[in-house]
């Protein structure tokens, strides 16, 4: 329903010089609590879709469009606008957080450049309600409110990024965006960072785009799943369901690749020969064919187009409805382990 | 100050020794500036007397210093000298920080064509030796402290811009300057707070490199005649003046030359302890 | 020939009087992979520049015993521990692109190496050509610069080197952390090659319990600079003693629901 849909990217297109580092993309965010993961590995241009979303890089053509609303045109007083509804977390907690500013300062500073901080607070002095709010977005955020007056360097790389959440969070956003936001940390940290965030979704009624190349953080926080490859959809669809049956052979080579602790879920590994291409280097016809297992002569001069294989399903493979009901690499058994 | 206050200064400046040996001579140095008049022995020869029938008399108890060619003594003169030298540094590279940070940020976090027109500015500044450029300003100003003081400034202050922007430009890049973007914080806001205070280090260590070198510049240009004129007590002048006698009178180059180096290694010290200080990942003593 | 034996006892790494890295027993036999896996912080790459007596020149104090088929290597000259660097023990790190000389050719770096541990240039040649082979990189690579090679290939040529020196135990710190998923999975791949076909004793050092997992064949975990469970993987993962071990393994996301 066209009502429920949040963000609405369409066909988006950015490029860095003659690099097209995204090309094409198209995705729909419905509104909180919902969550929707854009997976793909370095060159696929997840994290700039990431960036264009918040304004942060240009784009060279599409529509992106909130709550109906262009984004892209915006500017002044309607892009701040825009600011508070949309927030962005990044990947790199160390340097995310200026390392000479203390923690409730940064975080202050965000309320206060929003005019959320009531009056008093302008001009930098802190008033006891701006400080109630910090403390309150710090726990929020399952932090000690006493860090308010640490440095970002006093602090775990797991504490850091929660801070940084806490920041994203200051301004009551619809819409995170969460940049591979647990690969610098532990796996504990990790944990407690992908709960936290279930935990906002429910409190908040947040939506997020999750931006990740670890396909294992995916269930359990997003219900939808996008796949990119060299700036191009693989496929897309409810996670649950791409993860089972997957419709595109990149997928497959993803899910295969992921390693597990639990010796029963370990898949038969597919190989994908040569390396991820850097973005800008894209062969004719589908991109993904110089690497892919299951390439035919059609892939190699004619570019698959996104096409629905399934309700709620897409995928830009010639061979999807092939793939979805069962083909395989040869040398991969018929049926994966772990596969229902 | 109040005793506890007293007691963490102590314990910083123990756990801290380049700072309290650069900071305490050049307070020192600022003392002197400040009370020279008052204690010299003989505060007329700091400035147009002259003794011709006492001249060039080595260290004694009467003269500590020994005395000139004219015959006043020069351990006045070297003391009254640190109103002069310098002074003339402190405001050149006042202006040169002043002018060059300011530049040099807004080049730096704003790019494109702002970097363009100023860095094109810049470079031409550069293209001179520095000596020459201060010469060739300090020719047409009148031969004073002030016109000298500008002078050299104005070959200066490039040095700073292109450092400061070198510096802004990498800040700018970094993901927490982006993630404000990110928030929506303003532009005017985001320089004053995040990118000028990340951006100012290299400028405090080279401040503190450069007093030496400006005080150097400054005695060039008064040998030439185009800054401090005799009688004024400037160290620079002094050597100049004194090396001619270098080898039979050796303290008419010397003092004024140990003055030179120390105050240049004083605050040399006092910017690399600074430098160590100013970064807040450093564990500081409390 | 009988497989290679790596041996650490009481191995303590310590700097300024503060203990980071403490193993009192490690074993590493030719033809087997043993995990060392760890949170940051745990002092399992201190642990690994131990080994390969690099830990002093960070400033560390070790103290302990690593023997290598017997050789005491702890204690050794410079001179002597360089001979067994790179020829019978070799290293390979997270950040691929650091090991080599932005400034050099890949393949000069590579025979270079080889001419150290002394090899003729003809011999270094031919070895270089067949180890990038066998790690399924086209030796023509090795006329490209370290910056036009992509982070897993540069992973591919720094095991190619340490196959062309015939090296007998590969000690790997958290190789392919810094790769993609695919490329990881060959990477491991390749190190479970080297396992099976040539008999080589790996040391694999990871903070990702799903790699060591599947790659090792024990593991040993490490906490704030301290061993706190090892043994067989199956039976640690299965029956995990320690709490730690079991906060580690409830914490690793599982994608096989």
């Amino acid at each position: 329903m066209a009502d429920d849909i949040l963000l609405d990217v369409r066909d988006l297109r950015v490029s860095f010089g003659p690099v097209r580092a995204v090309d094409g993309v198209s995705l729909a965010i419905s509104r909180g609590p919902f969550g929707i993961a854009l997976v793909g590995e370095s060159g696929s241009g997840k994290t700039t879709v990431g960036r264009a979303i918040l304004r942060l890089v240009p784009a060279a053509g599409g529509t992106i469009a909130f709550d109906g609303q262009d984004v892209l045109g915006l500017r002044g007083p309607r892009l701040r606008a825009y600011r508070r509804a949309v927030q962005i977390v990044f990947q790199d907690a160390d340097n995310s957080l200026d390392p000479r500013m203390r923690i409730g300062t940064t975080l202050g500073e965000v309320l206060i450049a929003h005019g959320l901080a009531g009056r008093g607070a302008l001009g930098g002095r802190v008033t006891a309600r701006l400080a109630a709010q910090v403390a309150a977005l710090l726990s929020e955020a399952a932090l000690d409110p006493a860090l308010a007056s640490r440095y970002p360097h006093q602090l775990s790389g797991g504490q850091r990024q929660r801070v940084a959440i806490a920041r994203a969070l200051a301004v009551s956003p619809r819409l995170l965006v969460l940049d591979e936001p647990t690969s610098a940390l532990d796996v504990t940290a990790q944990a407690r960072i992908l709960a936290l965030v279930r935990r906002l979704r429910d409190e908040r009624q947040l939506a997020y785009l999750l931006i990740t190349h670890n396909l294992a953080i995916i269930p359990g926080l997003c219900e939808q799943m996008v796949v990119l490859y060299l700036g191009r959809v693989a496929e897309s669809g409810p996670t649950g369901e791409l993860l089972a049956r997957p419709a595109h052979p990149y997928t497959l080579a993803l899910r295969s690749a992921v390693p597990e602790v639990d010796a029963a879920a370990r898949r038969s590994r597919i190989l994908l020969p040569g390396d991820t291409p850097q973005a800008g280097s894209t062969p004719p016809g589908c991109p993904f064919h110089p690497r892919c297992p299951l390439v035919i002569d059609v892939c190699r001069t004619t570019v698959p187009p996104l096409q629905a294989v399934g309700p709620g399903r897409q995928a830009a493979c010639h061979r999807a409805a092939e793939v979805l009901s069962g083909l395989r690499p040869p040398g991969a058994p018929a049926q994966l382990a772990g596969e229902p | 100050m109040t005793g506890t206050g007293v007691s963490r200064l102590g314990r910083f400046l123990r756990a801290n020794p380049l700072i309290a040996t650069g900071g305490v001579i050049a307070l020192l140095i600022v003392l002197i500036a400040i009370v020279a008049p008052l204690v010299v022995p003989y505060p007329a020869d700091a400035g147009a007397a002259t003794h011709p029938e006492m001249a060039l008399q080595p260290p004694s108890a009467q003269h500590l210093f020994g005395t000139d060619q004219v015959g006043r003594d020069l351990f006045s003169r070297v003391l009254a000298g640190a109103r002069v030298s310098p002074v003339v540094a402190l405001f050149v590279l006042l202006i040169s920080c002043v002018v060059g940070i300011s530049l040099g940020v807004l080049a730096g976090y704003f790019g494109g064509i702002t970097d363009e027109i100023i860095m094109r500015i810049t470079d031409i500044f550069l293209a001179f030796p520095p000596l020459l450029l201060a010469l060739a300003f300090a020719t047409v100003l009148p031969a004073n402290l002030t016109s000298l003081t500008i002078a050299i400034a104005i070959s200066w202050w490039p040095w700073y811009t292109r450092l400061v922007r070198g510096q802004a430009a990498s800040v700018a890049g970094r993901p927490y300057v982006e993630a404000c973007r990110a928030l929506g914080i303003p532009s005017r806001r985001i320089l004053l707070r995040h990118v000028l205070p990340n951006s100012v280090t290299p400028v405090i260590v080279q401040v503190s490199l450069d007093v030496g070198g400006v005080i150097l510049t400054a005695s060039a240009l008064s040998f030439l005649g185009l800054g401090a004129q005799d009688p004024t007590p400037d160290w620079g002048l002094m050597v100049a003046e004194g090396q001619n006698y270098f080898t039979t009178q050796w303290w008419l180059v010397t003092f004024p030359g140990l003055a030179i180096l120390i105050t240049a290694l004083a605050f040399n010290l006092l910017g690399d302890g600074l430098r160590d200080v100013l970064d807040p990942r450093r564990v500081l003593v409390r | 020939m009988s497989p290679v034996k790596l041996e650490v006892r009481d191995l303590r790494v310590s700097f300024a009087g503060h203990p980071v890295a403490s193993v009192p027993e490690l074993n590493v036999d030719g033809g087997e992979i043993v995990g060392l896996a760890g949170e940051s912080g745990s002092g399992k790459s201190m642990t690994i520049l131990a080994v390969l007596g690099l830990a002093g020149t960070a400033g560390a104090a070790v103290t302990g015993s690593v023997r290598l088929d017997g050789q005491e290597l702890i204690g050794l000259s410079d001179a002597r521990l360089r001979a067994i660097r790179g020829r019978r023990i070799a290293a390979i790190f997270q950040s691929p692109a650091l090991a080599f000389n932005p400034v050099f050719r890949v393949g000069a770096i590579v025979s270079r190496t080889l001419r150290q541990h002394g090899l003729s240039a003809a011999e270094a040649a031919a070895r270089a050509d067949a180890a990038l082979r066998s790690v399924l990189l086209s030796p023509e690579l090795l006329d490209r610069y370290p910056a036009q090679l992509s982070g897993g290939q540069l992973q591919r040529v720094a095991i190619a080197l340490a196959l062309a020196l015939r090296a007998e135990v590969l000690l790997a710190d958290e190789p392919t952390s810094a790769l993609d998923v695919t490329v990881q999975a060959e990477v491991l791949e390749l190190l479970r090659e080297l396992r099976d076909s040539r008999g080589m004793a790996v040391l694999f050092v990871s903070h990702d319990l799903a790699v060591i997992a599947e790659l090792c064949d024990r593991v040993a975990i490490m906490r704030a600079g301290q061993v706190v469970e090892q043994g067989p993987i199956g039976q640690v993962i299965a029956a995990p003693r320690h709490d730690y071990t079991r906060e580690l393994l409830a914490a690793v996301p599982r994608l096989g629901e």
